[in-house]
């Protein structure tokens, strides 16, 4: 694969139509915008996600000292500052017409998705099938992207009512808290999930450099996403 | 003879302190030159809060000994600071078959001496100390004497039972050895020989309220208020109004009112209640205090001081208090 | 075996606070922060008006959600009843503040631990009675064993008008003319309480393990997948 220029990763930002496009074996899959919100989501999201977890799981929190907890727990309330705060702006600064073209595809299932749901389980156990041509995300991105969606103001709204927990109903944290826990370990087995395909899985781990340098091979891209690659234009 | 008449005007009486501002006033049955108070408070709570301090400015020499800053305390000349009960050794107490010692449990936190102590020091001044030459557990153990035991002993136990007589209710030292209804000393005492209802001076009429005080399990008289874990408890008192009285008023529960009448006039909260007779008010005593030293204190809810006039009743000489009616009204209304 | 519980008789209490503020000073607190707590009550229209002081406090509940909800373990129930904090352990996450049917628990900022009232369960084994018992001037607080037969507890408990609190390790005697509901009600475990212990818990942890089965096995295939490519192509040499 040729080295990535400098310009090539800071071009997208731009925004210009069309968002996506191939150049030469490469192939732009994430502007700069969707990039940073990635990251900022996952970092946060990760951190929350473990000092939440200690805080929580009796047997995490009965191995670590009452320091240690509480410093959990501050480094949770800051971690949930850009967590709540960013994610959206940068979406909506830098990658407005993506990210919405993103929500628009989650959401949208046709059979195809289906299909792939059905087969990708035996994918993901390394027996092969032939699975359907997929758009830019495929029916497992896609269940992955709702569960972000949803999960996230559910994360952000149950999590600062606990910050005020004692000045609200009892009856209402009652539901609050344990909604925050379950959301958190859902959230989380499908983060689990999303890192192992990420980084170890030898079928989708190519994708990965898409959420670094935006790039990604454009065999793999034609390979996974076939819908998708066949209706973007060359630069 | 007595200034406040004990023995002679009123024989059945044991003493009327608020007999002070009215002899200082009339000078009569003689003048008054300077009064020491001793762990008591009457500017408080002996009626009429401002005659009293008017009075005392009169006096060449005011001397208060007390446990903490009081009003009287405020119009004293000198003030001797007394140490606190728990820092102290006062005469055995007696109820009944049991006898109690209250010993120093601590050293004095500050430059104080037990009241005891103090008269001492008069003695001193005066030449007469021969009369005193004892201390607190001396006078105790001769107190104890009869019962074989000494202050040692109670230190140890701190109550102790002692085996007394008790007392004989089938005989009792009257001249009929009956309980009297019907006792001659009343009327030789200027009074009638059964004792009878003399009805009040003032009467609930109008927009006014009878004034009644009383008193709280949290807090003693007026020495707790400043008390820190007490104040928590009790911060303040309120005025207790029936809601059909309050209404009339645009009184709200918790509403700042001002209490008045001739004597006085006072601000405090309000407290909405059935549990008071519809033309009657009531506030716990003890509140209002004027004393800044007091710092949680002062300033916090109203004494009822202020409202009662100084009545010394017939025949006992004892503080007459309950006679007097205020109007109440809605404070900015 | 020893079980404590604790009776106030209403009839008598004369709402002098001795026993919050006994309670206070032995556990240090703040005089604003109370582990147990009187309040007036008044009922009727004059003059047929009627008043009684109602105690407050931890009511050591049999099966405490204070304890269930505690992430650290520094709440616990003991087998003698009372239901202690270890304020070591405490993170001062308020989890059982909002889990506590009877309002028992204050945070302490200074310490930034949740506090409440332990029955003075040191004191009691040292064969001392609690603070508040043993101030009470009018002798409305008892505490006792239930274990025990000879103790004076189960004659108190036998009085008119005892009511037991459900649940927990309380009694009060409530006088003729005032309603039950003035102590406080029964212990009622919350139905989330139910739902998070016996269905989301178990749930969760099924969907965490699951996942972390579902990647290992995949990563296992994976690999002697890769490891049989590369046999087969050394094979070709």
């Amino acid at each position: 694969m040729a080295a990535i220029k400098e310009s090539e990763i800071l071009e997208p930002v731009r925004q210009t139509s069309p968002h996506e496009f191939k150049r030469g074996d490469k192939v732009l899959r994430f502007v700069l915008g969707e990039r940073i919100a990635h990251w900022n989501h996952a970092l946060t999201f990760l951190i929350l996600l473990f000092t939440g977890g200690a805080l929580v799981v009796r047997g995490l929190a009965g191995a670590l000292d009452r320091d240690a907890l509480l410093l959990f727990g501050q480094i949770h309330r800051i971690a949930a500052v850009p967590f709540t705060l960013l994610t959206i702006p940068i979406l909506y600064i830098m990658a407005r017409k993506t990210a919405g073209k993103w929500v628009r595809d989650s959401f949208t299932f046709d059979k195809d998705d289906i299909g792939f749901l059905a087969g990708f389980a035996k994918e993901f156990f390394g027996i092969h099938v032939k699975l359907p041509d997929q758009g830019r995300f495929n029916g497992g991105e896609k269940v992955n992207s709702i569960l972000q969606i949803l999960g996230w103001p559910v994360m952000v709204i149950t999590g600062w009512m606990m910050v005020y927990k004692t000045d609200l109903p009892r009856g209402l944290m009652e539901w609050v808290i344990p909604i925050h826990s379950i959301t958190a370990l859902l959230l989380g087995c499908a983060v689990l999930g999303h890192i192992y395909l990420a980084t170890v899985h030898p079928g989708s781990k190519p994708g990965l450099s898409g959420m670094f340098s935006g790039w990604v091979p454009g065999k793999w891209a034609k390979a996974h996403y076939r819908k998708w690659y066949d209706q973007l234009p060359e630069e | 003879m007595r200034f406040d008449g004990q023995g002679t005007k009123y024989p059945l009486g044991l003493g009327s302190i608020q007999a002070i501002p009215l002899v200082i006033e009339s000078k009569d049955p003689y003048e008054l030159k300077a009064a020491i108070f001793f762990r008591v408070n009457p500017v408080k709570s002996s009626g009429d809060q401002r005659r009293w301090i008017e009075a005392l400015q009169k006096l060449d020499l005011v001397v208060a000994i007390d446990t903490q800053m009081s009003e009287t305390a405020m119009y004293a000349h000198y003030v001797l600071p007394e140490s606190h009960y728990l820092e102290r050794m006062d005469a055995i107490s007696v109820v009944g078959d049991t006898v109690s010692l209250r010993q120093p449990v601590v050293q004095p936190l500050y430059d104080t001496k037990s009241g005891y102590e103090i008269i001492q020091g008069f003695a001193k001044a005066l030449g007469i100390d021969g009369y005193f030459d004892f201390d607190m557990e001396k006078y105790n153990n001769a107190l104890l004497g009869p019962t074989g035991w000494t202050v040692q002993h109670l230190r140890e136990k701190g109550v102790m039972k002692v085996s007394a007589t008790p007392p004989d209710y089938d005989h009792l030292p009257t001249s009929t050895g009956k309980a009297e209804l019907v006792h001659m000393g009343f009327a030789l005492s200027g009074g009638t020989e059964v004792v009878g209802w003399v009805p009040p001076k003032t009467q609930p009429e109008g927009d006014r309220l009878r004034l009644l005080h009383g008193h709280v399990a949290v807090h003693t008289n007026g020495y707790t208020q400043n008390v820190p874990a007490l104040f928590a408890r009790m911060p303040e008192n309120e005025l207790w109004i029936h809601p059909s009285e309050a209404s009339k008023r645009g009184i709200k529960d918790g509403d700042r009112v001002e209490v008045a009448n001739e004597y006085g006039k006072q601000e405090i909260k309000a407290k909405v209640t059935e549990a008071i007779r519809p033309e009657c008010v009531w506030m716990c005593h003890g509140f209002g205090t004027m004393v800044p030293e007091q710092r949680l204190a002062y300033g916090k809810g109203a004494s009822d001081g202020w409202f009662y006039p100084i009545m010394v009743t017939p025949v006992s000489g004892a503080l007459g208090q309950g006679d007097a009616v205020v109007t109440v009204r809605k404070v900015g209304a | 075996m020893t079980k404590y519980a604790y009776y106030v008789d209403l009839g008598i209490c004369a709402g002098c606070e001795a026993c919050t503020v006994a309670c206070q000073n032995l556990n240090g607190l703040d005089y604003d922060m109370r582990f147990t707590k009187i309040s007036r009550h008044i009922q009727g229209s004059y003059p047929n008006v009627t008043s009684m002081f109602v105690a407050n406090q931890c009511m050591h509940c049999d099966n405490p959600p204070c304890a269930n909800v505690c992430p650290t373990g520094a709440t616990y129930k003991t087998s003698e009843g009372p239901v202690q904090v270890d304020y070591e352990k405490c993170i001062g996450c308020k989890y059982c503040m909002t889990a506590c049917p009877y309002e028992a628990r204050t945070f302490d900022e200074q310490e930034n631990v949740v506090k409440k009232c332990s029955l003075c369960y040191s004191r009691l084994a040292q064969g001392e009675q609690p603070a508040c018992v043993q101030t009470c001037l009018t002798g409305a607080r008892m505490i006792g064993d239930l274990d025990n037969p000879a103790d004076p507890i189960h004659e108190a408990i036998q009085h008119d008008g005892v009511v037991k609190v459900e649940g927990t390790s309380f009694y009060f005697r409530v006088p003729a003319g005032f309603d039950r509901n003035l102590v406080p009600e029964n212990f009622q475990a919350a139905g989330i309480t139910y739902a998070w212990q016996s269905i989301f818990q178990p749930v969760g942890q099924i969907m965490l393990g699951g996942t972390v089965g579902a990647l290992l096995v995949s990563m296992a295939i994976n690999a002697v997948k890769s490891m049989r490519k590369e046999g087969a192509e050394h094979g070709g040499h």
